[in-house]
């Protein structure tokens, strides 16, 4: 089943409109808290990243963060 | 595709050194960068950039750069080889970003004193790009024996490279308007 079915987009803060999710990242957690948040299967946490189609812009956040329901505002969003 | 917004190809300058010869080659890339339509370029030198030596990565992020880095479509990363390697500093700032460089195009001019025109420092840098998320291209710019290809107040001596930065650019322009396309239309799922 694609992801994408239960995902929220991220909206781009500038234009307000829908990014493009194009790639993922593996990350290796530092902090404690993150380190719950492991995926098991791959051994890191997933790092989703973001472009605006309009300005270009991009963002990024954590796979968990994309479910649905929560908030589409970018939690690492383009500093641009 | 948004056609109407012009490509941006910032030039890294990779070094702090004082007397440094690559600051003559990134501002030749910048020019060449500029000859071409629908192209917007400017330097970056890293001796420039405010960011702190007591912390490491993202924490030492310069909202600065990181905008830059954001609105690029493609870098020209100039690196002097320093003992086969890259400048700890270059690392350092290249380190401070992530997102902004992912599925986006680099190309690099290795820098030296000596015959090897820096595929050394070319060859180190590459693994570190992959990693940043960057898409390197198979051309590179070698300026061996800098100390020869400039005059002192940075003219070219030696116009045979004019036209292998030319193959570069092209390479590199024609990576950067594929990607954007990629990050912009085409969805990972």
């Amino acid at each position: 089943m694609p992801e994408t079915s239960t995902k929220s987009k991220m909206i781009c803060p500038r234009c307000g409109i829908e990014m493009n999710h194009h790639s993922d990242k593996l990350v290796y957690p530092a902090d404690a808290k993150d380190i719950e948040q492991v995926d098991p299967d791959l051994g890191g946490l997933v790092e989703e990243f973001h472009s605006c189609p309009k300005c270009g812009g991009a963002a990024s956040r954590h796979s968990w963060e994309s479910s649905a329901g929560a908030s589409a505002t970018p939690t690492r969003e383009s500093d641009g | 595709m948004q056609t109407s917004r012009p490509l941006f190809v910032p030039v890294i300058l990779g070094t702090t050194r004082q007397g440094r010869m690559s600051a003559h080659a990134a501002e030749l890339l910048v020019g060449e960068i500029g000859k071409r339509p629908s192209v917007d370029t400017e330097l970056i030198d890293i001796a420039e950039l405010p960011l702190t030596t007591r912390d490491a990565g993202e924490s030492t992020k310069d909202a600065g750069f990181s905008a830059k880095m954001n609105k690029a479509d493609a870098l020209v990363i100039v690196s002097p080889e320093y003992n086969h390697g890259y400048s700890g500093l270059l690392k350092h700032v290249l380190d401070s970003c992530l997102k902004e460089y992912i599925h986006k195009a680099v190309g690099i001019v290795g820098v030296s004193a000596g015959p090897f025109g820096g595929t050394r420092v070319i060859q180190n840098l590459l693994p570190v790009m992959r990693e940043l998320g960057l898409v390197t291209i198979f051309w590179d710019v070698n300026l061996a024996k800098v100390q020869n290809v400039f005059s002192a107040d940075g003219k070219l001596l030696d116009e045979a490279f004019l036209p292998r930065i030319d193959k570069f650019l092209k390479e590199l322009l024609w990576m950067a308007k594929t990607l954007r396309q990629g990050r912009e239309q085409i969805p990972l799922d």
